[in-house]
């Protein structure tokens, strides 16, 4: 098998999260070794410096937030090639975690709606309006990266309660480990990461857990296995095994007991470098904080391999595609179908899942946001059991239709109008 | 192209190494085009609105690139547009600075014949960071090397009852049979040395 493979050292980037499970236990567990390769690992400090790794060739695959492969298709990323993926690596993961005194503060000027659950920003806006009122400065929130699922399931959660992100808040970007000493240097008032930094606040006494991202906007796209176009289509067999190798480890992490051996190698400081614990938390859900001092266990709060979490949905990456264009990330017309064919290689990911033994959709798109309950997806090698998966407005993404979806948003920042973006769609 | 007939740019340097920084700065400064700034690490943000850098210098492995690079998408907050240098031509510098460590933001508007220079001192300045780095590393390798061996001998002479010259004959020819260098094999020496105690 492996002296056909046209690449034998591969080199794979790894941003320290709970997330990089499926590639670190592939490579600790051997399984990339059975399939024929040698593989290192590097662990990156930023999402900024694995896009160029990536690009310039020092790395062959990243561990990387799904909308930064959309974005590099789109041209948006620069000094950088078209990225694309062929495999998801988890859904959810995130989670919304204000200050203590802005928690107070909402509860003062709204108790009812401090009770709802899933939590609204309605007493956010009520904090917001009467800051504006009284002239002080606007409230900061922080999340990880422009083109991240964080920053549109923060946006999304402040405009679904009528706040307009860019107009009503300040959002800025903060590295995960700096956000809690941001806050409590009161510089930021909130933020919207993935683990452990949210639960790390609340048993730091820093702050509170308003909503996770499962909550928000069930089964999110969450990060993807990241390689260069060029680089897949040299490395054919190269690229299969190693999402093979991935895929296998992300259905051994479907055990409750492999997390909690995931938990303890990540916890060596050349992986993650945190205490075992917490990292189990963050992979298994376990007594998780959410409508504030709720607690409970959540057994979905991150995704790794059921509800076909790995396989790159395109109505996911068109989704993406609304949001950046909603913020005004982009201001030029793209045709969706063509960004998402090249950004998500549904195709590969079948051939792969295969070859392993494993199900998968045989439909490419699906609505998003339509199914409140659980359900069992037909258009699929065999049945697949997925889960409830609606926002926290109830808004359905229709795939069909991203331009209708797009003409419902009250706040936005559209920096083209979609009239331009329709006679191209 | 003339540069000091212009405004000094002023340049950013955000660098979490002291030694790195000090001597990045030398370089810059001896270019006599630029005004450094520094920044305080625990509010960049700040120090980037305040300052109004036209070029951030800055540690390619710092976490705070991403706060960067989310400017060059919403510059609402800065009047100033901050956006990653991207060279004209094949982009050979660009992949040089990621392999230097070098990463480099300028002020949207700013040709980048002007910027060039400083992108290539810091270039320079890094990798010269970097070969003193490993000249050290190697210095102390070498130092603790010569320890281990130092060591290992007089085990050998000891227990074996020879020259010194002879001790070290004998690793140096288990080092070429075992294709490994003479310090693993001090090494070897001492862990069985550890291992039996007096009876080796």
């Amino acid at each position: 098998m492996s002296s056909s493979l046209e690449m034998t050292d591969i080199r794979i980037g790894f941003v320290p999260l709970a997330d990089a499970a499926p590639i670190i236990m592939a490579k600790e567990c051997g399984i990339f070794e059975k399939h024929g390769l040698n593989v290192t690992l590097e662990k990156v400090s930023s999402w900024a410096r694995m896009r160029d790794l990536l690009a310039i060739g020092d790395l062959q695959v990243a561990h990387m937030l799904a909308p930064m492969v959309i974005a590099s298709v789109m041209g948006l990323e620069p000094n950088t090639p078209p990225f694309t993926t062929a495999m998801a690596l988890n859904m959810n993961g995130n989670a919304i975690t204000i200050s203590n005194a802005l928690y107070a503060a909402m509860y003062q000027s709204n108790p009812e709606a401090m009770k709802e659950r899933p939590i609204t920003g309605r007493a956010l806006r009520d904090v917001v309006a009467a800051r504006i009122t009284s002239g002080q400065k606007p409230l900061t929130f922080a999340m990880v990266y422009p083109f991240s699922s964080h920053n549109y399931q923060l946006r999304y959660w402040l405009a679904a309660a009528g706040l307009h992100p860019d107009r009503d808040v300040n959002l800025v970007v903060v590295p995960p480990p700096k956000v809690m000493d941001y806050m409590k240097a009161g510089i930021i008032d909130g933020y919207c990461v993935g683990e452990p930094w949210n639960s790390e606040a609340v048993d730091q006494g820093v702050g509170t857990t308003l909503i996770t991202s499962h909550e928000l906007m069930g089964l999110a796209p969450e990060k993807v296995l990241g390689v260069c176009q060029s680089w897949a289509d040299d490395h054919p067999k190269t690229y299969r095994a190693i999402l093979s190798a991935v895929l296998e480890t992300s259905r051994w992490l479907e055990n409750r007991n492999s997390l909690e051996e995931a938990a303890s190698i990540m916890s060596l400081t050349h992986y993650v470098g945190l205490p075992a614990k917490r990292i189990v938390s963050a992979l298994t859900g376990a007594r998780r904080q959410t409508t504030g001092d709720f607690i409970q266990d959540m057994p979905d709060f991150n995704v790794f391999y059921r509800y076909a979490a790995n396989f790159p949905w395109r109505s996911h990456a068109s989704w993406f595609m609304t949001q950046m264009y909603r913020w005004g990330q982009v201001s030029s017309p793209y045709n969706f179908q063509e960004v998402i064919e090249q950004a998500y290689r549904s195709d590969i990911f079948r051939e792969v899942a295969k070859a392993g033994g494993h199900i998968f959709p045989t439909i490419d798109m699906k609505n998003e946001g339509e199914k409140t309950y659980p359900w069992v997806l037909l258009d699929a090698s065999s049945p697949i059991a997925l889960g409830a998966n609606q926002s926290i407005d109830n808004r359905v993404f229709r795939h069909s239709d991203p331009i209708a979806y797009m003409e419902g948003f009250q706040r936005h920042s559209l920096r083209l109008p979609l009239s331009e973006l329709a006679q191209l769609n | 192209m003339n540069v000091r007939a212009s405004s000094p740019l002023i340049v950013l340097l955000i660098d979490s190494d002291a030694e790195r920084s000090r001597i990045v700065e030398a370089g810059l400064r001896g270019a006599a085009i630029t005004r450094l700034a520094s920044s305080d690490s625990r509010n960049i943000l700040a120090s980037i609105s305040k300052l109004q850098p036209d070029v951030i210098i800055m540690d390619c492995d710092s976490p705070d690139r991403d706060t960067i690079e989310n400017l060059r998408i919403v510059a609402r907050e800065n009047p100033k547009p901050v956006v990653m240098f991207v060279e004209d031509g094949d982009g050979s510098l660009a992949k040089e600075a990621v392999r230097a460590g070098v990463s480099a933001y300028i002020v949207d508007g700013l040709t980048s014949s002007r910027v060039q220079p400083v992108i290539e001192i810091a270039i320079e300045r890094f990798k010269m960071f970097e070969g003193l780095q490993k000249e050290l590393d190697k210095s102390k390798e070498d130092l603790e090397a010569r320890k281990v061996i130092e060591r290992a001998k007089g085990i050998l002479m000891d227990k074996r009852d020879v020259s010194e010259k002879e001790a070290f004959a004998s690793m140096r020819q288990l080092a070429m049979q075992e294709s490994i260098t003479i310090k693993q094999v001090a090494e070897k020496i001492l862990s069985v040395a550890s291992l039996l105690g007096d009876n080796f």
